[in-house]
């Protein structure tokens, strides 16, 4: 019967060690699960080249092939575009294969069967008459060339006999897609509770120390401030005092200090009050209820700032 | 669910424990149960469990004031989750800072995120930009 060669066994190696000790991806015949060799990383593949016809099969080349999601077959060359032959670090070029694989009858040691190239054998490649030998190449699955999924299977051909491939070794690649995930910033919100004074405010003589200040700093009724009182406050982004507004002698300062400050009505500044102090953007004294303006100073000692103060005759 | 600052990162933040720019932050990724405000620490997170899967300390973090807007922001270079296999869903990622362990590292904050499976590839998060807050705002 005439020569008669069949790929019987597989196996795929990690690039590691020699041609003899280096490890392997899966168990022979087995295909290695998804993502287990990784991409743009040397492996080998490994063939058992079994001749059943009973007639040695003298000077054998050996030409790797494989085929992208069933499609046509090519020939892995230092070229090829998706699977390629690379250089490994377990063999060289051409190297004898020792026997790592299954297979009956006679192994032929001296094969030249490592192949960086993705040809290997040759006039060295003697296959026994119902012997076998062994090849395996050095390759790589550059990530560029490929995507998630795809299935790379590998053969081998020969020009110099017929070769039936009994296992066809194949590769899923793993290059899953990354993703990205949009996040919005996480709010800390640092807030002061309003400070007000809703009704009548007296302030009598010993007090010391009056300060209203907060978002809302506001006095909405009328207050009596008296001698004895040094400092009255109100600060704030909104510091108003809405009705009407005595500084009495003894109070050396009162100040409307913030962006807004009003004195919406009238004002009484009496004897010994040294300062009465408008120090904001805008710090006024409107009209009172009958549209028309008024106000009182006597004594006063000084009078600043950068607001507006009218003063006109009373209704 | 929603983005939320736990009460322990408002009160970390009170005490100064936070020190934001200072501090051992990472984030971590969720599965099936959001934090809620009252979440103290990481141990008490649904975590990924798949293969790839660790969270991720925080890089290039400052804070910043912004007196042109009116608040002040932590930012920090977006993390990224390397390789993490198929098989959990994504449903948000929590801010913390990392102590030793975590059931002594308390959760800041929770970035509610568009739910995704994990297919084997990368996760980056990408936070905010500064304008809009960054990792973390405060106003």
């Amino acid at each position: 019967m005439a020569v008669n060669l069949h790929t019987t066994h597989f196996r795929f190696g990690v690039d590691e060690l020699a041609e003899s000790t280096h490890g392997w991806y899966a168990n022979e015949d087995t295909n290695p699960s998804q993502g287990t060799i990784p991409l743009d990383t040397v492996f080998l593949l490994r063939f058992t080249v079994q001749e059943t016809g009973g007639t040695a099969a003298a000077n054998t080349d050996n030409t790797f092939q494989f085929q992208i999601n069933g499609g046509s077959w090519a020939a892995l060359t230092t070229t090829s575009v998706g699977p390629r032959a690379v250089a490994a670090a377990a063999f060289t070029n051409g190297a004898a294969c020792t026997k790592r694989l299954s297979g009956t009858g006679t192994f032929e040691s001296s094969g030249a069967g490592c192949t960086e190239d993705g040809t290997s054998g040759g006039t060295a490649n003697d296959i026994a008459a119902s012997g076998n030998s062994e090849t395996e190449c050095g390759i790589i699955i550059d990530a560029a060339d490929v995507v998630h999924g795809d299935s790379i299977a590998f053969r081998l051909i020969s020009p110099d006999f017929p070769i039936t491939n009994d296992v066809v070794p194949t590769v899923v690649v793993n290059e899953p897609a990354n993703q990205t995930l949009v996040a919005t910033a996480p709010l800390v919100t640092v807030s002061a509770p309003a400070a007000s004074r809703l009704a009548t405010l007296t302030l009598t003589a010993a007090t010391v120390l009056l300060t209203l200040t907060a978002p809302l700093a506001t006095v909405t009724q009328g207050g009596a401030l008296q001698a004895g009182i040094p400092v009255v406050t109100l600060s704030a982004p909104t510091a108003t005092r809405v009705a009407q507004i005595a500084l009495a002698g003894g109070v050396p300062v009162m100040t409307l200090s913030a962006p807004s400050a009003t004195r919406a009505t009238a004002v009484t500044v009496t004897a010994t009050a040294p300062t009465f102090a408008f120090a904001a953007p805008t710090a006024t004294i409107p009209s009172d209820d009958a549209g028309e303006w008024w106000c009182g100073l006597s004594g006063l000692s000084s009078l600043t700032g950068g607001g507006s103060l009218y003063c006109g005759a009373d209704d | 669910m929603a983005d939320l600052v736990t009460n322990k990162g408002k009160y970390e933040l009170f005490t100064g424990d936070a020190n934001l720019d200072a501090a051992d932050l990472r984030v971590a990724l969720v599965k099936t149960t959001a934090p809620t405000a009252d979440t103290n620490l990481r141990s008490d997170v649904t975590e990924l469990t798949v293969g790839g899967y660790a969270p991720q300390a925080l890089a290039g973090e400052t804070v910043t004031e912004d007196d042109t807007n009116d608040f002040a922001y932590l930012d920090a270079t977006d993390p990224v989750f390397a390789g993490l296999a198929s098989g959990e869903t994504i449903i948000g990622a929590v801010l913390y800072r990392h102590v030793t362990v975590a059931s002594d590292s308390p959760v800041y904050a929770f970035y509610d995120l568009t739910d995704t499976p994990t297919n084997g590839g990368d996760v980056t998060v990408r936070f905010a930009t500064p304008a809009n807050g960054g990792a973390l705002k405060g106003a």
